[in-house]
């Protein structure tokens, strides 16, 4: 069932803590800092709110009571969610399917996470590789980026005009944990990671938070909330990899996944103003937009440098700075991604804001690998 | 805090052969033909067929490369950078992540590859391979 058929879900309230490099704070101060904006911007109290989903992947088990008794023990339902990188967008998801199939009206879904010791299952499977645990995710798309530049003739310039944009866009954003604008020359000359990716073609992988408050149209009335800042969640898609012969399987993933959700939503590509997607490295929004049909294969660099993905451009891609500039602290960053859209569907984004908002979606790939996009619709402005 | 992982005995992952690159050792499912690399028993990935239904299949170590890219920085423990990663899609069918040889230069996509033996388990057993540029298809 689609998720458009069942009871309206609405985002209520949004609430961050900035991400930044690892610190002393324990993740507990950063997640109630997150929680607490979340309820203030939504007007609700916490016993409110019926049920919480925590995404987290590197603070062990159990992450969510020792953080939320702190806002009272209200005896909720409390589950943590692991999908790598998509942890936080699972998260969401869960919390949407609940109050959509009715089992609850407001619910909590957060991401919470700070850098740590991560062992991959996929190394637990007893298969062998040809190149052992040489081939990290950097390592993967830098052969991407190869792929892409010698298929399509891009060159290093054509991609890291990617983290030009994604930096100048999270310099602007006070939750972000680069905020400062790059130079072409800046990105392509710093330190090279693999192939033609450079440190700043790479996602920052810290510590933050993010948490958004789920809520049924009841409880819109019910409680008084203003519906004019509540931004409809129309469509919930996730699919796991098959198996596409020699074809990038995040793109391949990419491509069936959200043309699901916007299929579910019924919205067209070209409809769609607000793109918050997996930028990990800069190589994959180029695949991505293509992917999503923002525009056609081969067309993304040459779309990019003509300013079709800035803010007041065409289709605003990672207005938030995405995961190049605001960072990639992993479990929070599917709820942030929700976050940046529904402030820009809102029209309260500030000097980020891409005019006239009114879709918006928001795409994690998680190692696995796993797909997951939202789709979200903006009240009447 | 992940304690250190069990240690593991290398696994066989090719044959070599009298002449030419070795052959890779990876699974052919009589139920729906799919290849895939390494050899295993668990499950086809296409078709879900499993056990008895998966044999083994000699793949062919030769290939052409779909990707290259050098690494300068790695944080993996025991790890130098400076090795060079490469896509492959195998003749016979998979596309394998693997590593260019020392000194074998900077291949292009398209390039002919082909597995030289990089390391063996002391009784023959072909524990590591290498790629270079070469290879008749």
């Amino acid at each position: 069932m689609k998720l458009r058929e069942m009871r309206p879900v609405y985002v209520a309230g949004i609430g961050l803590h900035p991400y930044r490099p690892l610190s002393g704070v324990p993740y507990v101060r950063l997640g109630i800092t997150a929680v607490r904006a979340a309820l203030d911007d939504a007007g609700l109290a916490w016993p409110d709110v019926q049920g919480a989903y925590t995404g987290a992947t590197r603070l062990g088990m159990a992450v969510s009571r020792p953080m939320l008794r702190h806002l009272g023990a209200t005896g909720i339902p409390m589950t943590q969610v692991e999908n790598a990188s998509a942890s936080g967008s699972s998260a969401f998801r869960l919390a949407c399917m609940e109050v959509a199939a009715g089992v609850s009206d407001v619910v909590l879904a957060m991401g919470v996470d700070k850098p740590g010791p991560v062992r991959r299952a996929e190394s637990l499977t007893g298969l062998p590789s040809l190149a052992g645990d040489r081939i990290v995710p950097f390592t993967k798309y830098a052969l991407l980026a190869d792929e892409y530049m010698a298929r399509y003739g891009a060159s290093p310039a054509d991609v890291a005009a990617v983290a030009v944009k994604n930096h100048r866009n999270g310099a602007r954003n006070p939750f972000a944990h680069r905020r400062k604008e790059r130079t072409p020359a800046e990105v392509l000359g710093d330190r090279p990671i693999a192939g033609h990716l450079t440190r700043l073609q790479c996602c920052p992988v810290g510590e933050g938070a993010a948490a958004v408050i789920v809520v049924s149209g009841a409880a819109v009335a019910r409680l008084g909330l203003d519906p004019a800042r509540c931004v409809r969640v129309t469509a919930s898609a996730q699919r796991s990899e098959e198996l596409y012969g020699p074809k990038s399987f995040d793109a391949e993933l990419t491509r069936e996944t959200t043309a699901a959700a916007l299929a579910d939503a019924g919205v067209a590509p070209a409809d769609v103003d607000v793109v918050e997607l997996h930028d990990a490295f800069s190589i994959e929004e180029l695949q991505y937009v293509e992917a999503m049909g923002l525009c056609g294969e081969g067309e993304a660099a040459g779309r990019l440098g003509a300013g079709e993905f800035d803010i007041g451009g065409r289709n605003a891609v990672s207005p938030s700075g995405g995961l190049l500039a605001m960072g990639h602290p992993v479990g929070p960053t599917g709820v942030g991604q929700v976050a940046e859209v529904t402030r820009q569907l809102r029209g309260e984004a500030g000097d980020r804001q891409q005019p006239g908002a009114r879709t918006g979606i928001a795409h994690m790939v998680g190692v696995g690998a796993v797909c997951i996009v939202h789709v979200l619709e903006g009240p009447a402005r | 805090m992940l304690g250190p992982m069990p240690a593991t005995h290398p696994t066989v992952i090719a044959d070599a052969r009298p002449s030419g690159p070795p052959d890779l050792r990876g699974t052919s499912c009589t139920a729906c033909g799919h290849r895939a690399f390494p050899a295993q028993d668990l499950g086809c990935e296409r078709c879900g067929a499993h056990g008895g239904a998966l044999r083994p299949a000699a793949l062919s170590g030769t290939g052409t490369v779909g990707a290259a890219a050098t690494v300068h920085r790695h944080d993996g423990p025991g790890i130098a950078a400076g090795f060079t990663a490469l896509a492959v899609v195998l003749d016979d069918g998979p596309l394998v992540h693997a590593l260019l040889a020392a000194d074998a230069g900077r291949p292009r996509p398209g390039t002919r590859v082909a597995a030289v033996v990089a390391a063996t388990d002391g009784g023959g057993g072909v524990v590591e391979v290498r790629f270079v540029p070469g290879g008749a298809r």
